[in-house]
């Protein structure tokens, strides 16, 4: 009798894992075409996504490139030593903008990162995006536009030949999919910096079919808990911040922190619940060429990074030179960062190579 | 008893336990760990660049430093009491664009929708607030006898199709004799058929006055405090001080450079005179004071004082001899420290009890709290009391009436 009971444990046990696992199977497909749409990977193939719907570029965007030189100068491939990975970092946030007028999409956001898993090290180089480069096949042009000619390869394809690196992988983030985000954690306590005030602020997003409407608004300075259509609002803002684009890259870092923060504080508390919603949020909103366990090895190494194993470098000043007059293709002139070559190469080759491990502080 | 206390909504877990979590949280951690640590390598990243510089608001002649208040045990209870039976009066708070006014017993009572910034009249008949609209806000007043609500003001910008021509108006406060409204604007405003508007047109707030008699507009509105358009945010928080119709508190925004070399546009305290447009700081540039609150006898000033390079502040409180100095300042005593966040110090008609609002390390919104407050040579705070939980109020400015 005591084994027919025992038996009767041992096969209700089996039957409810079995419910269990049909159960959680369901919600996990979901997920996993949400991880598969990120990484790209449910074709099977390392293939390079499109970041637009179309990835020709318009006769228009073309006009603005001066035809091709008969040589673009380009730097001397630097052999990446064996223990380093090189990433190459894409953001955008105006997608569905240029998305509706069937342009491609221009980075916003491009950053080069050499990861030293054996001393565990990263070397990160924020590239400005207006730095007028050469694109290959495109001519010149500032180096956010490499991705309207010939999306994700044309970024890369830009940075290789100009940098003198080999890009082994990329990510493009969304910003739009890290403020989705905060709806789904219930929203961040911000302090917001001062108050906000813009006349002419895209509403692109409340009117996706008026993708150039214009609103105002007005965020009151000091402690606010914000849900993330207001969140969009104040990372996007730049006309009422005397700092226009670096006062938007502060006021971002601070959220993406307090989302950061609070993400931690709902895993603490055991709330896994959350992460299948974010996964959701990121869906749409970030590409890569990683499969799930190089994700998982790198995320893991980045997070174990201190600050003191990261070493930053902007290419702003020392690095390049204004020059507001840089000539167009199609006539007229833009505002322009013209490289510093001297200065930039020799930059990279350093961070590319164990040289780096000794410090490349001087360049 | 119900204390106005609504618990905030559990997270969904209908049959979802240690399997869905593992299954689905495996893989999106695996993006998450890459994506949020790439975005925050991605955005610090970035340095400071050279700003052009613009005339700043007068420099404080003493650098009067108020120290950082150290690790010290939070002061903040973790559940809500109810309201100690010695406080007078019922507050008025805002809970999902609602005043709200919260009774004795800690009941809530709805009293105006679409609504922000509550200020008291003096005569404790009527209320100010601002109506928040899409583009733009204006401001109302509510009597609380009859429950209506009146439109104040009313720029003469709109424009019938152009979201962008309506004003921002914010931060009503009465003035000492209950006939004119401090308050701040963007006037003028967008320029219709402006093309260059990121450089024309009026980003930062003004602090103006208006009597009450509609319409408050472009013509009939008083520049108290020019932001000079400058694109630090301008000036807000005006604060008449009691018993005083010559001086009118504000804050000030002003871009400083901090220690790691980043430049930020920070808020300082002023006390300016009314009859000769005298400025006087009141805190050091770069200490990040804002939200001035007085006492009911106008001899001590209450603010937040915030860590520009931290997400975090503190309620100091500082005595105030007219016309103002940093000598003040440099008296300011810690009242209660954030954890991380405070806002909005409010003290009660007979100045023995401070609200204000405090949010906690879960950052899901202010808890609302009361205080008795103790002034003079040595202020302190006692313990306070949750009056409302997070997740019911919004962190807005509140009213106490007696």
């Amino acid at each position: 009798m005591r084994k027919f009971v025992l038996w009767l444990m041992v096969i209700g046990l089996a039957g409810l894992m079995a419910v269990s696992l049909a159960y959680a199977a369901h919600p996990y497909v979901d997920a996993a075409r949400t991880i598969s749409a990120i990484t790209d990977q449910a074709a099977g193939t390392r293939s390079l996504p499109t970041l637009t719907p179309a990835p020709s570029p318009t006769v228009d965007r073309r006009a603005h490139a001066r035809p091709s030189p008969t040589a673009i100068p380009t730097a001397a491939p630097i052999k990446t030593p064996k223990n380093r990975v090189n990433f190459l970092i894409l953001a955008s946030d105006t997608d569905s903008k240029l998305a509706s007028t069937g342009s491609a999409t221009n980075t916003q956001v491009m950053i080069f990162v050499s990861f030293d898993p054996v001393h565990k090290q990263a070397y990160v180089i924020s590239i400005p995006r207006d730095l007028w480069v050469a694109i290959p096949g495109f001519g010149y042009n500032k180096i956010d536009t490499a991705s309207g000619f010939a999306d994700i390869r044309g970024a890369i394809n830009t940075v290789e030949s100009n940098f003198g690196v080999t890009i082994d992988h990329y990510a493009w983030v969304g910003l739009s999919g890290f403020i989705k985000i905060i709806d789904s954690i219930g929203g961040i306590d911000v302090n917001v910096i001062h108050p906000m005030v813009e006349n002419d602020f895209p509403d692109d997003i409340q009117q996706p079919n008026h993708p150039f409407a214009y609103r105002r608004f007005f965020i009151p300075p000091g402690p606010q808990h914000l849900d993330g259509q207001t969140a969009e609002l104040y990372v996007r803002a730049r006309h009422s911040d005397r700092q226009s684009d670096f006062g938007r890259s502060q006021r971002q870092q601070q959220v993406l922190l307090l989302i950061k923060q609070k993400l931690l504080r709902l895993l603490e508390a055991g709330d896994y619940n959350v992460l299948p919603l974010i996964a959701e949020d990121l869906g749409k909103e970030a590409k890569t060429d990683l499969n799930i366990p190089e994700l998982l090895g790198l995320g893991h190494s980045l997070l174990g990074l201190k600050s003191s194993q990261i070493h930053r470098w902007v290419l702003t000043n020392g690095y390049t030179a204004p020059n507001p007059v840089e000539p167009l293709a199609s006539g007229g002139t833009t505002d322009a960062l013209d490289p510093i070559w001297e200065r930039i190469r020799p930059l990279f080759a350093c961070v590319d190579s164990d040289q780096a491990i000794s410090g490349c502080a001087g360049l | 008893m119900n204390n106005g206390y609504s618990r905030p909504p559990e997270p969904e877990t209908e049959g979802r336990g240690v399997w869905y979590a593992l299954w689905t949280g495996s893989k999106a951690i695996a993006v998450l760990l890459v994506c949020i640590p790439i975005a925050v390598l991605m955005l610090t990243s970035s340095q400071p660049t050279s700003i052009p510089t613009a005339p700043l608001p007068p420099t404080p002649t003493g650098i009067v430093t108020l120290p950082t208040p150290g690790p010290s045990p939070t002061l903040l209870p973790t559940h809500q009491r109810p309201i100690d039976t010695t406080v007078s009066g019922t507050l008025i708070y805002v809970q999902g664009h609602t005043l709200v006014r919260v009774q004795g017993d800690g009941s809530p009572q709805p009293l105006v929708a679409g609504a922000a910034q509550p200020a008291l009249s003096p005569n404790r008949k009527k209320l100010a607030y601002v109506r928040l609209l899409k583009n733009w806000s204006d401001i109302y007043l509510y009597d609380l006898k009859s429950g209506t609500s009146t439109l104040l003001t009313h720029d003469s910008l709109a424009i019938p199709g152009d979201d962008r021509t309506g004003l921002s108006a914010g931060s009503p406060t009465w003035a000492q004799d209950g006939r004119s409204l401090f308050f701040t604007w963007n006037a003028p405003g967008f320029v219709p058929g402006d093309s260059a508007a990121s450089t024309t047109n009026q980003t930062d707030l003004s602090i103006y006055k208006c009597p009450l008699v509609p319409p408050c507009n472009a013509a009939t509105a008083q520049l108290i405090v020019n932001s000079n358009f400058a694109l630090t945010g301008g000036s807000t928080d005006p604060a008449p001080r009691p018993a005083d119709p010559d001086t009118l508190a504000y804050a000030s925004y002003a871009y400083t450079t901090l220690p790691d070399g980043s430049t930020i546009s920070l808020p300082t305290l002023y006390a300016r005179s009314l009859s000769t447009g005298t400025a006087t700081p009141l805190s050091t540039q770069g200490e990040a004071a804002s939200q001035p609150a007085w006492n009911p006898s106008g001899r001590e000033l209450a603010f937040v004082k915030t860590d520009p390079t931290e997400n975090t502040n503190a309620i100091y409180a500082m005595p105030f001899h007219a016309p103002g100095s940093l000598n003040d300042y440099a008296h300011a005593t810690l009242l209660v420290r954030g954890a991380p966040l405070v806002a909005y110090p409010t003290f009660s008609p007979d100045g023995r009890w401070l609200a204000y609002l405090a949010n906690d390390d879960a950052g899901s919104g202010f808890h609302l709290y009361i205080a008795r407050v103790h002034l003079g040579r040595h202020p302190t705070l006692e313990k306070p009391h949750m009056v409302v939980r997070a997740g019911t109020v919004d962190s807005d400015r509140l009213a106490w009436l007696p």
